[in-house]
């Protein structure tokens, strides 16, 4: 691709990273929650596979360590779950004042957990068809 | 009504997208704007005359409970919006293979290769 | 009597059925008080403490159904992954499957 394409879409990944962050954490303030941030970071590594080739971007990104996330990340989310069946709400994070960051109970880890969960979805439904 | 007629047309193109086109990516295309229709439609049946979002700030909750639409229909479409994706993502790898096999994406004309 | 003369004519009678059905919905904007929607909306800042109403009926009061759509979205993941596959070519695999 274009040397124009490939600094413009590595200078914006970032910022579109910190807007899927910020959606996820607010899921109980502003409308939003897991899934429409797991599909905004998923756009952001879409956009670098558009400009890359995909063997640079799976390169990058694949050292030993973060392979193993891919896999984990629907472990965490069924624990979390099941585990909230037990009524185990955090005590922490009960309501001090309403619309707050610190409020919610359980609900900010879960949000987090199904934003990985989709993240890691589309991103291994995104190589798996570009590579054909 | 006339915003479930228009919730009704979205789903009556996509059927005549699926039924009446050639091309197998634009059937799967016609599959997902009917599910678009649907839940255009279900969102609508909810909805309040005058009223706000069902998210609480700076009200006292008895007001709140009679200003608000009603949330239950936006729970149950973020879940089929997800399964859509499954879906599409998986007839998608399917057309990959005939593609593969047949040689050609026409419709009619893969009915008279049989391979 | 070709085939997509009977195709246009049955959709257009779809579609006649369709109309149909959907004028009989009430009116648009009139949704009454329900038990388990005023339920929701009121307690829903006491038993979970968020005061976002959808999110704490997606993830705490039907916790299980978003479960079972997370096993939809990691077995679609698996069976895109399984189904475009490349065959191996070579002396160590000569007798595959």
């Amino acid at each position: 691709m274009d040397l124009i394409i490939k600094t413009t879409s590595r200078i914006l990944f970032p910022f579109v990273l910190l807007m899927g962050i910020y959606v996820a954490l607010h899921g109980h303030i502003s409308p939003g929650g897991g899934f429409s941030a797991g599909a905004i970071i998923a756009t952001g590594f879409a956009l670098l596979v558009i400009a890359y080739t995909e063997g640079d971007v799976e390169h990058r990104f694949t050292k030993e360590e973060l392979v193993d996330i891919k896999a984990v990340s629907g472990l965490i989310l069924l624990i979390l779950i099941i585990s909230m069946g037990f009524a185990w709400r955090l005590e922490l994070l009960k309501t001090q004042f309403p619309l707050a960051l610190w409020s919610g109970g359980f609900t900010p880890l879960l949000n987090v957990a199904g934003a990985l969960m989709v993240i890691t979805a589309i991103v291994t439904i995104i190589y798996a068809l570009v590579k054909e | 009504m006339i915003e479930y007629l228009i919730a009704m047309l979205a789903v009556l193109l996509g059927i005549y997208a699926v039924a009446f086109k050639d091309n197998l990516i634009k059937k799967v295309l016609g599959l997902s704007i009917i599910s678009n229709g649907i839940h255009l439609f279900l969102i609508s049946i909810g909805y309040r005359t005058n009223g706000g979002i069902p998210i609480l700030k700076d009200m006292d909750i008895t007001s709140f409970a009679q200003l608000a639409v009603d949330p239950l229909p936006q729970a149950f479409v973020l879940t089929s919006i997800v399964i859509n994706l499954s879906v599409t993502a998986v007839a998608l790898s399917m057309i990959i293979l005939v593609y593969r096999h047949f040689g050609t994406l026409d419709a009619s004309r893969i009915r008279e290769l049989r391979g | 009597m070709e085939t997509r003369y009977v195709g246009l004519v049955s959709l257009v009678v779809i579609s006649a059925f369709m109309m149909l059905a959907v004028a009989e919905l009430p009116e648009f904007g009139s949704f009454q008080k329900k038990d388990i929607a005023t339920y929701y909306l009121e307690n829903s800042l006491e038993d979970t403490g968020s005061a976002n109403a959808v999110n704490s009926i997606v993830w705490d009061y039907r916790g299980y159904d978003t479960l079972g759509e997370e096993t939809v979205l990691f077995c679609a993941a698996l069976g895109v992954f399984t189904i475009i596959r490349r065959r191996f070519s070579g002396p160590h695999h000569k007798d595959d499957l």
